[in-house]
């Protein structure tokens, strides 16, 4: 950080696997939770913030995600702004795989960061979205623990929704 | 001599390297150096024993027997109940043995020190039930299921429910029970549905009743657009059981009729319901003043709507349902020119906004004022094409989609393409090159 920022408060993050993040206060403060905690302790603030639940891969992605919106959201407002939130979203999300994506989801949640658990969701959601039964099952590494007659019964329940849709396309 | 590190990985080599072999009477373990042998040696035990991926397991315990899990061994009773089974899996899990009472007894480990197994993932605790009997394993029939890591995907995947359609719900059901629980259980997921596109076609009263019925009387906002099987009396059962309904919308949907909604509206007031503050009915129905009169009577507009709480609506064909949604509590009203109950449109081209005069001039349904089916501009200061179906372009849409088709490589990736044509094909436009 330059020498004229020195005012900026910085807020000490512990993860899981130990390894310590120095973050700007107004990053910190994306974190409801971690606000939550300041707003009811606000004598706090020096103290290194222990975050069981996530870990350095995830904080420091989530680090860049609040570090970036930040910026976005300092500049005017206009649509191409828009434009670029949009993209970096997309970029955000694109490279990652649905393991880091999960810990991302819990990561979010952890830290109650809205706007992100809101892109993460709808970026798996958009994953899923009109894929087949089969296709879900293999992304989220679930086995089908139906007996066949359950099977058979829920597919007749649901049959009208998906006459003429072969279920095992991909 | 300790085994656990063998077995460990034995059990782990064997888990997976056994895929669906529903038909082998017994399982080899995968066991390394002369275990091998000694475990070759009672394969008989293994006799009909079917370890079939079934994605679920439970381990239950039964009253009456020992109350751990007894893998005998050459040295006698070692139990493993105080060791930590541990399974790999995803959700629950479910021994399931064709008569009677779960019954592992005697595999002859040639062992001494027999700790546990460990399967290399994380894992939950099962206790095995035996039989002091000492029999052996046949007709045992377990169910496993290959999980990556427990629980934590699948809290994941449940925040992520929220962000998916009906179809995609109902297809996520059939992925396995658990999801199936979370996706019926869960009236939060069910407050507010949405049914368009193929489910429209499909979706008939009993179906309909039977989704909304899983809001457990919470249903705040129904949309159904363009659905063709559902009837008055289907939304009447529906509306019923869901008093809280506050948002309807029913825009297409021809075997609905003005009178059956407005049974609705009435039964809801006169239950004392909060009622349905805000209704789509969209261009199709024919509504007579009277009629309209008494709806806005029963959505509770006592005043004439405020220009400034509404927002501008632009024709876009295809996307009736998906407009600008604002807080009015009706979409319909009479058109300024002929003065029929119709959706009446505002215009976005730049000239009609420039002033409000302009704007007013140019509001009016889609009969009075014929619009570009692209961008919904008037076509009064543009040239325009007529498409195959009847519906109008104007030239500057006309040359975005065509030009666009012409060079995909100049444009970038040819999806951009794709996607207008998707969108062309809910235009129902059909343009033949």
């Amino acid at each position: 950080m330059s020498m004229a920022a020195v005012e900026t408060k910085k807020i000490t993050l512990r993860t899981a696997d130990n390894h310590e993040f120095e973050v700007e206060e107004a990053i910190a403060m994306e974190f409801s939770t971690i606000k939550t905690f300041f707003d009811e302790n606000p004598d706090a603030s020096e103290d290194t913030i222990p975050l069981p639940n996530v870990t350095s891969k995830c904080l420091s992605a989530i680090i860049e995600y609040c570090k970036s919106h930040l910026a976005f959201r300092a500049r005017e407002t206009s649509s191409s702004i828009d434009e670029q939130v949009r993209t970096y979203d997309e970029e955000f999300v694109k490279a990652r795989d649905n393991e880091s994506l999960k810990e991302l989801i819990l990561a979010a949640n952890y830290l109650n960061i809205k706007a992100l658990l809101d892109m993460l969701n709808q970026a798996v959601a958009d994953r899923i979205k009109n894929k087949s039964v089969e296709y879900v099952r293999r992304f989220f590494g679930l086995e089908n623990d139906y007996t066949p007659e359950e099977e058979a019964a829920i597919r007749a329940e649901n049959e009208w929704a998906f006459e003429g849709v072969d279920p095992d396309d991909d | 001599m300790e085994i656990r590190s063998t077995l460990t990985a034995a059990i782990t080599g064997w888990i997976q390297d056994f895929e669906n072999d529903f038909g082998s009477d017994f399982c080899v373990f995968d066991m390394q150096d002369d275990y091998e042998k000694k475990i070759a040696d009672q394969q008989h035990l293994f006799k009909g024993l079917n370890w079939v991926w079934n994605g679920s397991m439970s381990i239950q315990q039964q009253e009456g027997n020992s109350s751990v899990g007894e893998f005998g061994s050459e040295d006698g009773d070692k139990k493993i109940g105080d060791q930590y089974l541990n399974w790999v899996w995803n959700s629950t899990m479910s021994f399931q043995q064709e008569e009677g009472n779960f019954e592992i007894n005697e595999i002859l480990v040639p062992n001494d020190d027999f700790n546990g197994f460990g399967i290399g993932n994380r894992l939950s605790i099962g206790g095995f039930v035996s039989n002091d009997e000492g029999k052996g394993l046949e007709d045992c029939k377990g169910v496993f299921c290959d999980g990556s890591e427990g629980g934590a995907p699948n809290d994941a995947l449940f925040f992520a429910l929220g962000y998916l359609g009906v179809k995609d719900l109902l297809a996520v059901e059939r992925v396995c029970r658990s999801l199936r629980d979370a996706v019926r259980g869960d009236p939060l997921l069910w407050r507010s549905i949405h049914i368009e596109q193929t489910l429209s076609r499909r979706i008939n009263d009993d179906d309909l009743l039977k989704l909304t019925g899983r809001a457990q009387g919470t249903l705040e906002c129904l949309s159904l657009v363009g659905c063709l099987k559902i009837t008055d009396d289907g939304l009447k059962r529906v509306l019923e059981s869901n008093r809280r309904l506050t948002k309807l919308r029913v825009p297409e949907c021809t075997r609905l009729s003005v009178e059956g909604i407005l049974f609705n509206l009435r039964a809801f007031r006169s239950a004392g319901s909060p009622g349905i503050k805000q209704l789509r009915i969209g261009g199709c129905f024919g509504v007579t003043e009277e009629q309209f009169k008494e709806l806005k009577l029963l959505l509770g507009v006592d005043k004439p709507m405020q220009l400034g709480a509404q927002k501008p609506q632009f024709f876009r064909q295809g996307h009736l349902h998906l407009m600008r949604d604002d807080d009015r509590a009706i979409d319909i009203e009479v058109c300024p020119r002929c003065e029929k109950l119709k959706l009446v449109y505002d215009c976005p081209s730049e000239s009609c906004r420039r002033t409000h005069h302009a704007a007013e001039l140019c509001r009016a349904c889609i009969i009075c004022i014929a619009r570009c089916i692209h961008c919904g501009c008037c076509l009064k200061d543009c040239d325009y094409e007529e498409t195959f179906t009847l519906d109008f372009l104007c030239f500057d849409c006309w040359k975005q989609i065509f030009n666009r088709e012409e060079k995909p490589e100049v444009m970038g990736a040819s999806s951009s393409k794709h996607t207008i044509f998707h969108q062309e094909t809910r235009y129902q436009l059909c343009f033949y090159r």
